[in-house]
């Protein structure tokens, strides 16, 4: 793998150089974005890289290259970097210095005079990675010094099908700097095919909208974050550029959040071990992750709000009201789906000769008589039930309806006499009250009431419920609390 | 399906079902407007019947019992027909205005003949009852429900 990618690496570094040869002159103002703005960065001063001017294009394929190179080398430091958690941007620095110090850079850097700010500090303190302080005879030999399965551009255009494992993570970031083709391998473990594009300005205007792309084309968005933090690495060159990406990253991460855990998990893992380039990084994820949570709570939230009754105000209590209450409502729409179909009979029965109908008014007018009742065409279609239990904060009701009769429990739990006023509601409600029974119990008053619809009468079991309740709390509001005893 | 679309989803089927039964009540209550006036012909036919049945039972006509327990209460019984459709109403109407308190009640239809059982306690600090006049009062109101 090496072998190819420092083949690779061999092209690559004579198209840099051609392309050093071709464009001397625009070579110092070459955009290297991904330096940061580290003070430490010696590399920077001497480079003269101007954040400001990250954002115009590179016109020369040569500025492209040397930045392309210049990723190269970050990502191979931030491959080092490994867990750790120093500034990376430090390390880089060092890191390139090393590599340049001891790659014949310099044979490029002659091609052009101005080239010689390219020349970088010797002045290599710690570096943290075991990089052999040995000059840099082939381009194969420093490849193999770092145990990164990093892959140049043209080695992507080249031999896009033999990527790394690792590499191809990397491949699909390095794609950014250039047009992303949309074959990019959404796996990110499999080999992807990246275009590299020199020509195309690499800084970020353009990045957000492929970010947005390859997120959108991922299955895994997980994945795709994880590029994105790649990526906010590569790019990590100026403060604004890293924000923004993570901005961006963030926005992006919204549609994120649907997904698995694991999956999302995954990806984190992948960063941890891949990079944790800076605080800022892994702050951006936790801090996603609590938006992910805020989010999941504001959901039970609103879940909450739509129980009539919500007891608790935990989870699991929430999903239990949540199930009674999805149950409640399909027995509602079922027994209002019944009563609409024996309305819509009765429409048409009541259509029929008047002589007949009488007959059967007074059979069903006399309610002990319950055999009249069956024999009325809609009622052996479908057997009218549904029950619902409604609570307040001092009462308590139960409604069950059987075919024709209903029935109600209700306690009261302030002492307040409720009866007269129950049976009042419950005639209005067309209900013929039966029985009645119930009394003071402690500190409470509990009734039971039996009553029979009307014929004709379209009361459905939460209408009852919710009215019962209704009379019953401005009862209890409009009587003061003086029952002394 | 993982909990955050779980949840999504409960919320969006319990809207769904909300809307449902919206709909089927605003159907129901127009059909039932379009057909409210046709409804009233059945009451005529309850009460030959019930009448029948009184008399089948020996219960001629009302009765009102009305007793003293010891302290302030009241037990109250009461045996009548129930011709029409509100008169269980009237009844606790005219207990609640007896200014007792319930303690407890038990009122029992069987094929048009109600039976009520109370017992009622005096508020504390009122006046001690007349069970003869509460008898009385209780009378007139059982006939004309």
């Amino acid at each position: 793998m090496y072998d190819q990618e420092s083949a690779c690496f061999d092209d690559f570094q004579a198209s840099l150089q051609e392309r050093l040869v071709q464009e001397q002159d625009d070579f110092s103002q070459a955009q290297i974005p991904n330096c940061d703005n580290n003070h430490n960065f010696s590399m920077e001063e001497q480079i003269q890289i101007h954040p400001d001017q990250n954002n115009q294009l590179i016109s020369t394929q040569a500025e492209a290259a040397a930045v392309m190179e210049m990723e190269i080398r970050k990502q191979l430091d931030l491959e080092f970097q490994g867990t750790n958690n120093d500034n990376s941007n430090t390390t880089a620095s060092h890191l390139i210095q090393e590599m340049v110090h001891n790659s014949n850079w310099h044979e490029m850097c002659s091609f052009n005079g101005d080239l010689n700010q390219y020349q970088y500090h010797p002045n290599i303190t710690d570096i943290q990675n075991t990089i052999p302080d040995t000059p840099y005879p082939t381009t194969p030999d420093l490849l193999n010094m770092f145990p990164l399965p990093i892959c140049s551009p043209s080695f992507l255009l080249n031999n896009p099908d033999s990527s790394a494992h690792k590499s191809s993570s990397f491949l699909a970031s390095l794609g950014f700097l250039g047009e992303l083709n949309p074959a990019v391998d959404v796996s990110f473990m499999a080999s992807s095919s990246v275009v590299y594009d020199p020509l195309l300005p690499f800084n970020h205007p353009p990045q957000p909208p492929l970010l947005r792309e390859l997120f959108h084309s991922l299955p895994h968005q997980g994945g795709g974050y994880a590029l994105g933090i790649k990526n906010g690495s590569l790019f990590g060159g100026t403060v604004d550029e890293r924000e923004h990406v993570n901005g961006v990253l963030y926005q992006d991460d919204n549609g994120g959040r649907h997904f698995e855990n694991g999956v999302f998990e995954f990806s984190a893992g992948e960063i941890d071990c891949i990079m944790k380039i800076s605080g800022k990084e892994t702050k951006h994820f936790t801090n996603t992750e609590k938006h992910r949570r805020v989010l999941f709570s504001d959901k039970y939230q609103s879940l909450r709000k739509l129980i009539p009754n919500p007891t608790k105000n935990d989870r699991a209590s929430i999903v239990g009201d949540a199930i009674d209450y999805i149950n409640e409502l399909k027995r509602t729409v079922n027994e209002l789906k019944v009563l609409t179909e024996k309305k819509r009979c009765s429409k048409e029965r009541l259509k029929r000769p008047k002589t007949e109908e009488k007959g059967r008014i007074s059979m069903e007018g006399n309610e002990s008589n319950s055999l009249g009742e069956m024999e009325q065409p809609y009622n052996n279609s479908s057997l009218r039930s549904s029950w619902l239990h409604r609570k307040s904060k001092n009462t308590e009701v139960d409604v069950r309806i059987v075919d024709d009769e209903v029935t109600v429990k209700l306690v009261q739990q302030k002492r307040i006499n409720c009866l007269l006023y129950v049976s009042k509601v419950l005639d209005d409600l067309q209900l013929d009250l039966h029985h009645v029974a119930g009394g003071l119990i402690g500190d409470c008053y509990s009734f039971l009431f039996n009553s029979k619809i009307c014929e004709g009468s379209i009361v459905y079991a939460s209408a009852i419920a919710n009215k019962l309740i209704e009379v019953v709390d401005k009862q209890y509001a409009a009587v003061p609390q003086t029952n002394s005893y | 399906m993982n909990k955050a679309t779980i949840i999504t989803d409960a919320i969006a089927y319990i809207e769904d079902l909300k809307k449902c039964v919206e709909d089927l009540s605003d159907q129901l209550l127009q059909m039932d407007q379009e057909t409210c006036v046709k409804g009233e012909n059945m009451k005529h036919g309850e009460t030959s019947n019930t009448e029948r049945e009184m008399k089948n039972w020996g219960i001629t006509q009302p009765e009102v019992e009305v007793i003293h327990v010891d302290g302030g209460r009241l037990w109250i019984k009461m045996i009548f027909e129930k011709k029409k459709r509100g008169g269980l109403t009237k009844v606790i109407e005219a207990m609640a205005m007896l200014g007792f308190d319930l303690i407890d009640t038990s009122i029992t239809t069987s094929k048009g003949a109600v039976l009520v059982t109370t017992f009622l306690e005096v508020i504390h600090g009122g006046t001690f009852p007349n069970a003869a006049q509460i008898k009385q009062f209780l009378f007139k109101v059982v006939r004309n429900v």
